[in-house]
């Protein structure tokens, strides 16, 4: 079983298939792109707060480890 | 809460424009400026961090109708690398020290301003998931790298096409 960490190993097909979503993408208006790309789902812990800052990106990374893990903001 | 739509990017455009803001889309909200696929929840903006770039950011944000409270205002005023505000008209994360990127001036040389937003470069965007060491960054990194694929041989299409 390929571990989580392992980066995806890409076919023709699904390369092909990124190349035509892009070629689709290109053709509508900026408008449209953001219309559908921006989707508000709640991520537990990180949407708790409504508002957070941070001294170093580095304190960001280990308040980011402590996320759950299936958000997938943890170090690799 | 909204989504950010296509007059709300024009409006923090235009505001950040007039308070003289110095900033790029980054990211994957950045990513899909460019023409990227995908879907995402909040706004991602390296801000140049300087005194005067918070002072303005703060100025901008108010505008804009985030709720920010005096501490918060200070936060951001006295530069700190990350910022994140859920309280606004839409989600966004500020981001000041962008793993992966030196300087704001050079990832400005290299950007592109689409519809009047600034953008970094798909490089940039790239370089700064390769250097977050998170996991999402790193599945998302095979797709963004064919989309750069992508985006240079529009490059050489449009070259072509001009020089007919």
């Amino acid at each position: 079983m390929q571990e989580a960490t392992t980066p995806p190993v890409i076919g023709v097909a699904e390369y092909e298939e990124w190349f035509e979503s892009f070629e689709a993408a290109a053709r509508r208006s900026l408008a449209q792109r953001l219309k559908f790309a921006f989707v508000r789902t709640y991520k537990p812990v990180m949407d708790d707060a409504t508002f957070r800052s941070f001294d170093t990106m580095d304190d960001y990374r280990r308040f980011c480890d402590t996320l759950p893990e299936w958000l997938g903001y943890g170090r690799v | 809460m909204a989504g950010f739509e296509y007059e709300q990017a024009q409006r923090v455009a235009e505001t950040f424009e007039k308070h003289g803001v110095r900033y790029l889309l980054i990211g994957k909200s950045g990513a899909i400026v460019l023409g990227y696929p995908d879907t995402t929840q909040d706004v991602d903006v390296y801000v140049e961090k300087t005194p005067e770039n918070g002072e303005a950011l703060v100025e901008a944000l108010l505008e804009l109708g985030f709720p920010l409270q005096q501490r918060e205002q200070d936060e951001i005023r006295r530069g700190k690398d990350f910022v994140q505000i859920r309280t606004g008209p839409f989600d966004i994360d500020l981001v000041f020290a962008p793993d992966g990127i030196e300087a704001f001036e050079d990832a400005f040389g290299r950007a592109s301003e689409i519809e009047g937003i600034h953008v970094c470069s798909i490089d940039d965007i790239i370089r700064s998931k390769e250097a977050s060491g998170r996991q999402k960054d790193r599945e998302s990194l095979p797709r963004l790298r064919a989309f750069r694929e992508w985006l240079s041989t529009q490059g050489r299409k449009d070259r072509s096409s001009s020089s007919e």
